[in-house]
């Protein structure tokens, strides 16, 4: 049993030669070596081994464009659209002008085309906040209406449609205003008037900025009066 | 060296545990450390080579490979690296030869290096490779035995260089 144990043990891979352990390394493609860096230290050591890293780029590399290049008879070569499909190719129109013999694969025309896919997302941008801000206001409206409920509403018999409600408010200030025109010009007749004249002088300025409709209503009440 | 006589030339060869195993000369020559010692030894005597490195139950399993390989071509000395496909692929009886326990895989791919038989080595390298393919590292430790031995601020290093990688 302990001797199987220690068997175990020793049967480790990375007791191997290095260069054992290169070969199966030179067999596994970049994600398992960054899987490999994660396992222990030494094994991270040799996965970046520039050996390695020598014949992927002497030899995978170039077998690789080997066959995509030339292998079925050429068959497996992306054709323009393709490459402009998985975004290798980048720039505005370019099978239409590569159809016509016109495209020029250059850094002007990438960054043409990168300007032009800013412009885009600018202008979606733009599209997408004016739409979002038109729907806020419109949503606050109608939630403010249906979350706090109109005190007329509730108080009033619900025999009133919802849509009279304005009128209802309407008749109901003026109602009120006439209470108080009525009480106003029972109780003191002509001190009153007096007294709030004797202040408008004293400081009509401070008044007009706390209250810009003052000259009205003053002038209302001493219609009032008069009469 | 003239081939009638390697045709029926034997070698002997001893293992660590001191077994010996009698194979023709163009089955042993396989191994590219077994034909150099026979070079250097001369082919008048008849002694047997001694492999310290290498136990019987290993060896045996090797010349199988060997006696069905015997007659593949030598590979090209240095052109074949270039050339070498860098595909997973084993041959059939290959793949049927290398179906064993772990520890006897490993075994055979040291031998191999030991002895010097790179097509053998290619697909023990091969098998070994394909275990290693999609699995994560936690599982290879498990499979290799290889204890986690990165320190904490090795690990949060590790981490850091590979945070680009996990957003994909």
């Amino acid at each position: 049993m302990v001797l199987v144990h220690e068997l175990e043990d020793t049967m480790n891979v990375a007791l191997f030669p290095p260069e054992v352990i290169l070969l199966i390394f030179s067999y596994l493609d970049l994600p398992e070596l960054d899987v490999i860096g994660h396992v222990s230290p030494v094994l991270k050591r040799l996965a970046q081994d520039p050996a390695l890293h020598r014949v992927r780029i002497r030899v995978v590399a170039p077998a690789r464009i080997q066959h995509f290049l030339f292998a079925h008879g050429g068959n497996l070569r992306p054709s323009v659209g393709d490459l402009v499909q998985w975004n290798v190719f980048r720039g505005l129109g370019i099978e239409r002008r590569w159809r016509m013999g016109a495209y020029l694969y250059s850094p002007q025309s990438v960054r043409q085309y990168e300007n032009s896919q800013r412009l885009e997302v600018t202008h979606v941008r733009r599209v997408l906040s004016t739409h979002l801000q038109r729907r806020r206001a419109t949503t606050a409206a109608a939630a403010a209406q249906s979350v706090m409920p109109d005190a007329e509403f509730v108080s009033s018999p619900p025999s009133i449609a919802k849509s009279l409600l304005p009128v209802l408010h309407k008749l109901k200030w003026c109602i009120r205003r006439d209470k108080f025109a009525r009480m106003v010009r029972a109780t003191t007749g002509m001190n009153a008037s007096v007294a709030i004249l004797g202040r408008w002088d004293e400081n009509e300025r401070i008044r007009l900025a706390i209250c810009p409709g003052i000259r009205k209503i003053v002038k209302y009440y001493e219609g009032l009066a008069s009469q | 060296m003239s081939t009638t006589e390697d045709k029926t030339r034997k070698v002997k060869l001893v293992t660590s545990d001191n077994e010996e195993f009698e194979v023709d000369w163009e089955v042993a020559t396989r191994s590219v450390l077994i034909k150099h010692m026979l070079e250097d030894i001369g082919e008048s005597e008849e002694q047997a080579i001694p492999l310290p490195n290498v136990t019987a139950n290993v060896l045996k399993k090797v010349l199988e490979w060997c006696e069905h390989h015997r007659k593949d071509p030598e590979p090209a000395p240095e052109s074949s690296d270039d050339n070498r496909k860098r595909t997973l692929e084993i041959g059939d009886w290959d793949a049927k030869f290398i179906q064993v326990d772990q520890e006897m895989l490993f075994e055979i791919i040291l031998a191999a290096n030991y002895l010097d038989i790179k097509a053998l080595l290619d697909v023990g390298c091969k098998t070994v490779a394909n275990m290693i393919k999609g699995k994560q590292p936690e599982e290879i430790r498990k499979m290799f035995n290889i204890v986690n031995d990165f320190t904490p601020e090795e690990e949060a290093q590790i981490k850091k260089e590979n945070e680009w990688a996990e957003d994909r």
